[in-house]
């Protein structure tokens, strides 16, 4: 009778166990993917700057300029979905790009202080994009890992908890930025 | 930094005249201490002599008043090694300095202070004794550093049969680097050696103690740092920004040419390495010659090791917002 009792307190607790190991996991994915959000958001807010920075110094960028302001207002606006977020995240990486490559003819702007400063506090804010990301990316190995390894993978079938997918670099992204000649 | 043959030509061009000179005073102090000895040993047979023979105690006198003088002359051979081993480091030291890297300051007495000993929070136990030299500092490119040898110790009480006895126990003898990370950052990040690496109890014990109460543990994506390594860190994403996959594949390397254990902190947006090394390194041997170059290579391979710790983990590259 005791031993019972004894067996099934043993396996209630192993359940619980499991459960908030699953739950634990489930929620640190959570809040790195938030940190990302958070990060992109801080990366946002030093574009006006860099616009305001490099207007005094060019002549010929004005197209790129006005379109990195535009991107940013819809980057930064609440209603976006995530796919939309994405594509105009996409979009912005290729136009900074273009925008670092172009910067390359203004001698004059390339070694006036507030240019050199925000280049390092974009430096410093891609580095840490990257270091959440890989946060993020570490949060889903274990995710994933409690989800698939016995035995909570009984639980999580249970809770239908499902595998989730790594933070990919996006194709377009992949692609090296073209140079208008 | 300069390579090992260029060192050795060094040495035979530049050092060897100077340390001819240090020899010849090294056999000075030498002579001093064998002469102390033997008056000692004289004074103890004299001593056991007279006893033995029942002769008067009077003459007790003549191998006391021997061994009186053998103290003196023990002194003596103190404070003439204590001078051979300035000159020694002020000389020869000082000059391997220079020549590994020119314009750095070597002071020979001092060693890193025990605040910042403590501040790097890698070693955790009180210190009861606390000691270095050999502290070389200053700027290399845009990172300020200093390194030292140190040796901290920490005095255990334990129980043996019911007596209480007491013993030293040794926390950290070794090279102890501190210098000006090249990120700013606000927590704490532990890089410290992977338990599962070590096989002998005692380090699994050593390494125990450090690894409590640091924070989370961090899992990186590089097997063979996470395979050498356990990272401990207050916050996941900071430390990932410290630990970019670059500097863990230069850590990894640095800890080959090391060819020791190596521990590391981040705190204060300084970074701190330990390396753990059991002899004593950089001191001026009475007993046998200071001239051969073997010897002296091993102070050029730790110096160089400390000094090459900018370059290897590449703090000199400032293209964030630290400066």
């Amino acid at each position: 009778m005791y031993i019972t009792l004894g067996i099934v307190g043993f396996l209630l607790i192993i359940i619980i166990f499991m459960n908030n190991t699953l739950v634990v996991r489930k929620n640190a994915v959570n809040n790195a993917f938030s940190s990302i959000d958070i990060m992109l958001q801080k990366r946002y807010d030093l574009i006006p700057n860099l616009v305001e920075t490099v207007k005094g110094y060019t002549i010929y960028e004005q197209e790129i300029l006005t379109k990195l302001t535009t991107l940013r207002a819809a980057a930064t606006n609440p209603s976006a979905n995530m796919e939309e977020k994405i594509k105009i995240e996409n979009e912005l990486q290729q136009n900074m790009g273009k925008l670092m490559i172009a910067v390359e003819n203004y001698p004059n702007l390339k070694a006036s202080q507030n240019f050199l400063q925000l280049q390092g506090s974009l430096n410093e804010m891609e580095e840490q994009l990257s270091a959440s990301r890989r946060a993020f990316n570490a949060a889903i190995n274990d995710y994933n890992n409690a989800v698939e390894t016995f035995p909570t993978n009984m639980l999580a079938n249970m809770k239908q908890y499902k595998k989730k997918s790594f933070f990919e670099i996006a194709d377009e992204k992949k692609q090296v930025p073209t140079i208008n000649v | 930094m300069e390579t090992y043959d260029a060192f050795k030509s060094y040495y035979q061009k530049e050092l060897l005249s100077d340390l001819n000179l240090l020899e010849k005073e090294r056999k000075k102090v030498l002579k001093q201490f064998l002469m102390a000895s033997a008056l000692f040993l004289v004074g103890g047979i004299g001593c056991l002599g007279i006893y033995y023979v029942h002769a008067t105690p009077v003459l007790y006198v003549v191998p006391a008043a021997l061994i009186i003088y053998t103290v003196i002359c023990y002194m003596k051979y103190s404070k003439l090694k204590a001078v051979y081993s300035i000159n020694f480091k002020k000389n020869i030291i000082r000059r391997i300095v220079d020549f590994i890297q020119p314009g750095l300051n070597y002071y020979p007495e001092k060693c890193i202070s025990q605040k910042l000993f403590t501040d790097s929070d890698i070693f955790r136990q009180s210190i009861d004794s606390y000691a270095g030299d050999d502290c070389i500092s200053g700027t290399i490119g845009k990172t300020n550093f200093s390194f030292s040898e140190l040796h901290a110790q920490h005095r255990e009480v334990y129980y043996n049969n019911g007596r209480r006895q007491e013993r030293w126990v040794k926390i950290f003898k070794g090279i102890f680097f501190v210098a000006d990370f090249n990120k700013h950052f606000n927590g704490r990040t532990f890089v410290l050696p992977d338990k599962a690496e070590n096989f002998l109890g005692g380090i699994f014990k050593f390494v125990q103690k450090l690894t409590v109460g640091r924070g989370q543990l961090v899992k990186l994506e590089n097997p063979q740092f996470e395979k050498e390594f356990v990272v401990y860190s207050d916050d996941q994403i900071e430390a990932r920004y410290i630990l970019s996959p670059a500097l863990m594949e230069r850590i990894l390397k640095f800890r080959q040419e090391a060819n020791s254990h190596i521990l590391l902190s981040f705190v204060n947006s300084c970074m701190f390495l330990a390396i753990p090394i059991g002899a004593n390194l950089f001191e001026a041997k009475i007993f046998s010659s200071g001239m051969k170059f073997e010897y002296l290579v091993s102070y050029y391979r730790y110096m160089n090791l400390a000094i090459s710790i900018i370059e290897e983990l590449n703090l000199n590259t400032r293209i964030w917002t630290k400066t």
